[in-house]
């Protein structure tokens, strides 16, 4: 029996690790490719890591393009998109979840609604406000279709109906107003949901490419993937910028998520009502 | 039955908002109105400062030629006339056009660049919209343009009924790309590439070691060939020129018989075995790697496969091998032009033409051929005795221009909105022949009547 245990949990590393491997592996790629030069990237057979690593690609990166600059934008953007997103869907959701209005179902199922329309579709429209609103070319522009999700209202709405009522009652009972009972007993409760659409949604519009791309004309207000096509050439094949560039955009998504990542953990662990 | 009628009423009134954009009329350009009286040039020192953006889609080291000439422009003429034009980079040409579609849509000519870089495959969407001012309309106004020393091939390809719609600027054709040292070992005469597509695949048969994975040539072929092969044996790919006499409607490879001529010369080299075809390869790569002897590609490409390859071996550039060894038309060209789009403001459409006419100057071109490997789009560029130096340094370029200068101006690529899909079937066709899926005139007669169809859709749709 616990041979039989034993061989299993072996088996679960084993594969978890061929996973684990499989998904890495261009992410290592790419970092092997950022440091080889054009002629060994293109040696036969294909080599996974270089044998003298240079950092001209590196160079290149921050030399031909504003790449701070870029993630400075992209931070921006994806910083106050998320939180806007958190704050609007949270309210909302709790709205949806706990008050008592006319129209609720009709107003909750037109939210959701708006899911079945394809972003894509929307672009022109959502283009020709923005224009109408004078705000091409502009923070303000980009961040302002960003702000809300009904995905993410969604999720936490769900979520809040799964957390009892009698959290709420007994809050209630001892003094407490939506507004202290959202801020303080609610949203702590959900930090886990929290934590993992602020991964999802800053991940998204850190690599969000075609709407800021539609709104941005000059080079200054570009975000990190619509900067990093600047180091792609049309006719030639010069990997090794694309794979540096690659490389030091992602890092700041690495830092986000390692930061969220302990409070999804600690919330699944310790989350769940006992009693 | 209430709940139904709950989500019903809920879906309408979302899909209503969604649809309803605010498609306002607002500020109007005065389109065309202005009769141009004045075209800028002189005295216009006392004029106001006039600010162009350049809209292009050159990244990495050509963008960097961009810069620098654009930088050189606003130091010299510019500062004298008091323009100052600003390149920016908005992605592909495609994510460009979409940019430039969405600005037109919305009508926020605020944001509308003054100056636009296209593909030569994008001519007839061009001149399709309607805040294009057509190069024709502004050289008429200025008898300082001479349209003649630009390269006839290019001027061909951005016009229209004899009337250009953009400037040419950067040119590429067609090339094939091959592996002296490999010429050399499979005991081929390295200075002799195959000249038609029967040579090609006979030696591309002796260039093959499949068992190390080795080719000798590797293609599949799409309209980009095709434009070329059908457009050298003296016919059209469609009807009124290609389209360029009047709208497209019809393609003609399948009744002048040069589809034919084709799928039987490549049949023939492709059974051969030497030639692999249908799969994706990277040939770039694959040629780099010293895996395969010779593929076509842009002469874009050159410098790029140059570094790639570095001192692996030694590179050679030949014309593109004919489909009958008496074929005289030689190749499409391809690459970009500009073209200057109207805001409502005469002074800045004026601005822009001063600014094509300068990027299209023989000293220009000169610098813009050296950095990106595209040739210069003016012939006066060749009698700079720097140009000729490069050269002969350069020997590799040289065949690619000479390629260039012997081609004929009726050789292009169709001037048609429905390009993409009739490169599709082209590649579908001409695969499912060759793999034996099809007879030869069952598979040209469906290229046909797809790529016919598509046409007529695209044409009904957009009178």
């Amino acid at each position: 029996m616990r041979t039989k245990k034993h061989a299993m949990e072996i088996m679960v590393n084993v594969v978890s690790l061929i996973a684990g491997l499989l998904v890495v592996f261009p992410v290592l790629y790419s970092l092997g490719v950022s440091f080889m030069s054009a002629s060994e990237l293109s040696s036969y057979p294909p080599k996974l890591f270089p044998d003298h690593a240079i950092w001209d690609n590196y160079a290149t990166v921050f030399s031909s393009t504003p790449v701070i600059r870029f993630m400075g934008n992209s931070f921006l953007v994806a910083a106050v998109g998320t939180l806007g997103r958190l704050i609007t869907s949270s309210l909302a959701a709790y709205a949806f979840s706990y008050l008592e209005f006319r129209g609720k179902r009709f107003w909750f199922l037109f939210i959701l609604a708006t899911m079945m329309i394809p972003g894509d579709m929307l672009m022109i429209t959502n283009y020709m406000t923005i224009a109408d609103m004078g705000l091409i070319d502009s923070y303000s522009g980009i961040i302002a279709v960003m702000l809300v999700s009904a995905t993410f209202m969604f999720m936490l709405r769900q979520h809040f109906l799964t957390i009892s009522r009698d959290y709420r009652d007994a809050a209630f009972v001892d003094g407490c107003g939506d507004v202290r009972f959202y801020l303080q007993i609610l949203l702590p409760m959900s930090m886990p949901v929290l934590s993992s659409i602020t991964i999802a949604s800053f991940l998204g519009l850190w690599n969000a490419y075609l709407w800021p791309l539609l709104v941005t004309n000059s080079e200054s207000m570009r975000t990190v993937q619509v900067g990093i096509t600047m180091l792609q050439f049309p006719e030639g094949m010069v990997y090794g910028p694309i794979m540096a560039g690659v490389t030091v955009i992602l890092i700041p998504s690495i830092i986000v998520f390692l930061i969220f990542q302990k409070q999804l953990v600690f919330g699944v662990t310790s989350g769940g009502l006992k009693g | 039955m209430k709940k139904l009628m709950l989500i019903v009423s809920a879906l309408l009134l979302t899909v209503s908002l969604a649809a309803c954009g605010n498609p306002s009329s607002s500020n109007q350009p005065a389109a065309n109105t202005s009769t141009g009286t004045s075209p800028s040039g002189s005295g216009s020192t006392s004029a106001e400062p006039v600010n162009l953006t350049f809209w292009h889609a050159m990244s990495g080291t050509n963008e960097e030629v961009i810069k620098q000439v654009a930088a050189t422009y606003n130091e010299t003429i510019g500062k004298e006339k008091g323009i100052t034009i600003t390149p920016v980079f908005q992605g592909s040409y495609g994510d460009l056009m979409k940019k430039v579609r969405a600005a037109v849509q919305a009508k926020d000519f605020k944001n509308l660049p003054d100056l636009v870089q296209s593909p030569a495959s994008d001519v007839a969407v061009m001149k399709s919209i309607p805040s294009i001012v057509w190069a024709q309309d502004l050289i008429g106004k200025d008898s300082s343009f001479q349209i003649d020393d630009l390269e006839p091939n290019a001027v061909q390809t951005f016009s229209f009924q004899n009337k250009i719609v953009g400037i040419p600027f950067a040119n590429s054709t067609i090339l094939l790309y091959y592996n002296k040292s490999m010429f050399a070992d499979a005991g081929l005469d390295a200075s002799k590439p195959p000249a038609t597509i029967a040579e090609l695949g006979e030696m591309a048969a002796r260039l093959t070691d499949k068992p190390s994975k080795q080719w000798g040539f590797i293609l599949t072929p799409e309209l980009y060939q095709m434009s070329s092969w059908i457009g050298m044996q003296g016919g059209f790919l469609g009807n009124n020129e290609s389209g360029r006499a009047d709208t497209m409607t019809a393609v003609e490879f399948d009744k002048t018989g040069a589809m034919k001529n084709f799928l039987t010369e490549w049949k023939k080299a492709v059974d051969l075995g030497g030639v692999q075809t249908g799969a994706d390869a990277n040939v770039k790569e694959e040629f780099a790697a010293g895996k395969l002897a010779m593929f076509v590609d842009s002469t874009a490409a050159l410098r790029g496969v140059l570094n790639s390859v570095g001192d692996k071996f030694e590179v050679g550039t030949a014309f593109y091998p004919k489909v009958n060894a008496s074929d005289k038309g030689g190749v499409a060209v391809g690459g970009s032009a500009l073209y200057v789009m109207d805001r409502g403001d005469q002074a800045k459409i004026d601005a822009a033409w001063d600014y094509i006419k300068y990027s299209s100057a023989p000293e220009t071109q000169l610098i813009w051929h050296q950095g990106t490997g595209y040739f210069p789009v003016n012939r006066k560029t060749y009698d700079l005795p720097a140009m000729n130096e490069h050269l002969e340094k350069n020997p590799l370029f040289k065949t690619a221009i000479d390629q260039l200068h012997s081609s004929s101006p009726q050789v292009q690529e169709p001037m048609s909105a429905v390009n993409n899909e009739i490169s599709t079937f082209l590649k579908e066709e001409i695969l499912s022949f060759v793999l034996n899926k099809k007879d030869i005139d069952t598979a040209v007669s469906d290229m046909a009547a797809k790529a016919n169809k598509a046409l007529e859709e695209y044409n009904r749709a957009n009178k």
